[in-house]
């Protein structure tokens, strides 16, 4: 379990160290969504990699700008990782892993029901 | 303290602790001559000279010859979890591919659940779709990354 743990936190670390060194390259770059793509329009989760990026370097008002769900977003995602990766099997583990999961799509509901008003707009 | 439960195909399930353990022998996962393994010394133990569990057997019963394989949970339809894992994969490939993650965890995690016969056999089609739309999604956003990664190598400033 520390060993999974501790993997789990170096591969979220490297995540933020390589976004804190593409900072500067995202905000210009060519979208990688598929939905804008095809739509033209950004879907739930777009502008989460600027936001990231723009968190690594504790740019709150442009991360927030990028995607006001970005915090809640690594936090559940964190969150959803270590429930499902770290915890062994157990009864109450199981328990956290279902709230984990709820509280994932939650955040992506929002973003999605947020998303759609922006489309109506 | 917890122990694995070694199944009748030498695969070790758990650790689980006494209480998930007991669950187990309520729902007919574990049966008396079930080896149990303990978490950190490795000593093996039947689950009926347990004293956790040892009550929960009934005395008379003779044990079986062979130990059964986990019993599918059958009916009720595919779990919520199996259902979301494969909604996960659709939205990370065609939205973020970072859907993708908890799509190839959530699926590969519910195959497991539906392996050990913790979940409904119902759902496994659907959590392999999940999880293998989740690989998908990770490669193409690998494929993304990489090409991102290229492009920035040749950005010129101004």
């Amino acid at each position: 379990m520390v060993r999974r743990g501790l993997l789990l936190t170096a591969v979220v670390g490297a995540v933020w160290l390589g976004a804190y060194a593409l900072q500067p390259y995202v905000e210009r770059a060519p979208t990688l969504c598929t939905f804008r793509l095809v739509t033209g329009k950004p879907c739930p989760t777009c502008g989460m990699t600027r936001a990231t990026c723009a968190l690594a370097h504790g740019e709150w008002a442009k991360a927030w700008h990028y995607h006001p769900l970005a915090v809640p977003f690594w936090v559940v995602l964190v969150g959803l990782l270590w429930t499902h990766l770290v915890l062994p099997l157990r009864v109450h583990t199981e328990r956290w892993r279902r709230i984990s999961l709820r509280a994932f799509l939650a955040v992506v509901g929002i973003a999605l029901v947020w998303r759609i008003g922006e489309w109506i707009r | 303290m917890g122990y694995y439960v070694i199944a009748h195909d030498g695969n070790r399930y758990g650790p689980a602790d006494a209480v998930t353990l007991q669950q187990w022998v309520r729902e007919g996962r574990i049966a008396p001559n079930t080896v149990l393994e303990d978490e950190f010394t490795g000593t093996q133990i039947r689950a009926s000279l347990l004293p956790e569990l040892s009550h929960l057997f009934p005395q008379s019963a003779p044990p079986p010859p062979y130990q059964a394989p986990p019993t599918p949970v059958a009916g009720g339809g595919p779990s919520s979890q199996a259902t979301t894992a494969l909604v996960l994969g659709i939205l990370g490939l065609l939205c973020c591919g970072l859907l993708s993650v908890p799509a190839l965890i959530v699926g590969k995690r519910e195959m497991e659940r539906i392996d050990q016969g913790l979940a409904p056999v119902e759902g496994r089609g659907l959590a392999q779709a999940g999880y293998i739309l989740g690989i998908i999604g990770l490669v193409l956003l690998g494929l993304g990354v990489l090409y991102f990664l290229l492009a920035v190598s040749v950005w010129q400033p101004g």
